[in-house]
């Protein structure tokens, strides 16, 4: 086999019947990079026997873990929120409202169907060899916008194991991205459903995380692979930088009053109501952790940068993730 | 005989245009290959595979029928009578 180049891999994946086996691919998702790895930490053994050198070494429990990289495309992207922690709702009868709030499981989903979370088969062919990863969850994402004004995601993944599969069939469709013409950033007071209005044209940069601390679980058995992943806290996040124009921000982090954030992408910046496709990133109700702004230099423009955290609200939910796509998940 | 490659993914739109390896497949729908279909994606394949090894077990794309001549098609290549 000669060197292969990153460009001829290919990344798919497909829900679990069973949670931990293998299923081929029923999408193929277009990624930037990935770096799905096998994670463990062998056994050494310091057996005192006259040498101060490890004298055998045994297998210990593993599991697989790391980012994949990718352009947000709603051909794809509610796949792999399916995979994280939420609760799910779909609507509509094509295009198809994904509504992703997030959810309190202590672990992955056994589930085999239907709206609710579901463990992933993901499969990645390097350089036309095979890795079958099960038992996949999103343990953490994080939404950006690029300097070039591409909404892209990273998803981290955490498997439970890995073994060789048969090469996939791969079937890739045209892709939907949202560019410098998708986006738009809305403020509001924080409410179980805030009431934006007109857009606030001075964000420079949008990040929205969420990290659920998931964690390989190993239990005592006679398979390596993760017994299952587990969920800790929801950590979920914006951070951006915006031009400082007004103290009422600074003030409302002084105050400890709370916000309301939104970034909307759709093709060519249509309202999401009235559009066929696209993704809305919404934090009902975000306290400003930090919210800085200084004198950097003599040309620079006085920014402000902010972090602020999603927190809960009564009757409703810390965040929404909603995707508006043709994709019919059963 | 040829190959036939048929794409019917259940979570897409009819109308939702399949990339298979180069090949395009409308979704609920199939393309009979051509010998250069094939030999276009063999010379796509660094590792020589054809579209049989690729779609032969798919779920969503997948491949039927031979890329071989039947009795009847070699005796019609050769012309009748002969």
């Amino acid at each position: 086999m000669p060197a292969g180049l990153g460009g001829g891999g290919k990344v798919g994946f497909a829900f679990e019947a069973v949670m931990g086996t293998y299923v081929a691919p029923a999408v193929f998702v277009p990624v930037l990079s990935e770096d799905l790895q096998y994670m463990e930490e062998k056994y050494y053994s310091e057996q005192i026997r006259q040498q101060t050198i490890h004298s055998d070494v045994k297998p210990a429990p593993y599991h697989v873990e790391g980012p994949v990289e990718m352009e947000v495309d709603v051909n794809n992207l509610p796949y792999w929120l399916y995979a994280s922690r939420h609760n799910i709702t779909k609507t509509g009868a094509g295009p198809y409202t994904y509504k992703f709030t997030p959810g309190n499981q202590g672990s992955a989903s056994t589930a085999a169907s239907g709206a609710v979370a579901r463990t992933a088969s993901i499969t990645i062919v390097r350089n036309g060899i095979v890795f079958g990863y099960v038992g996949c969850v999103v343990g953490s994402f994080e939404f950006s916008v690029t300097d070039e004004g591409i909404l892209v995601v990273t998803m981290d993944v955490l498997g439970m194991g890995e073994a060789v599969q048969s090469a996939p069939s791969p079937t890739w469709i045209a892709p939907q991205l949202y560019g410098a013409d998708a986006s738009n950033v809305y403020l509001a007071a924080s409410a179980v459903t805030p009431t934006f209005g007109a857009a606030n044209v001075n964000f420079d940069g949008f990040t929205f995380r969420a990290n659920y601390n998931a964690e390989p679980q190993n239990r005592i058995r006679s398979d390596r692979k993760a017994s299952y992943i587990s969920f800790g806290i929801t950590e979920a996040e914006i951070e951006s930088s915006l031009d400082f124009l007004d103290r009422t921000d600074y003030d409302n982090m002084v105050a400890n009053a709370t916000r309301a954030i939104k970034l909307e992408a759709t093709q060519g910046g249509l309202d999401f109501a009235t559009a066929t496709h696209g993704v809305k990133l919404q934090g009902n109700r975000v306290s400003y952790d930090t919210y800085e702004t200084n004198l950097e230099g003599m040309g620079d423009l006085i920014i402000s940068d902010f972090t602020g955290r999603m927190i809960g609200i009564a009757g409703g939910d810390a965040y929404q993730i909603e995707v508006k796509s043709a994709v019919n998940i059963a | 005989m040829a190959y036939t490659l048929e794409v019917d993914h259940p979570d897409f739109p009819d109308d939702y245009e399949f990339d298979c390896d180069g090949i395009l497949v409308k979704n609920k729908s199939s393309r009979k290959l051509t010998e250069d279909d094939e030999l276009a994606f063999i010379s796509r394949h660094a590792e020589g595979r054809t579209v049989k090894d690729i779609y032969g077990h798919g779920t969503y794309a997948k491949v039927t029928g031979s890329s071989e001549l039947s009795g009847a098609e070699k005796k019609q290549a050769r012309g009748k009578g002969r």
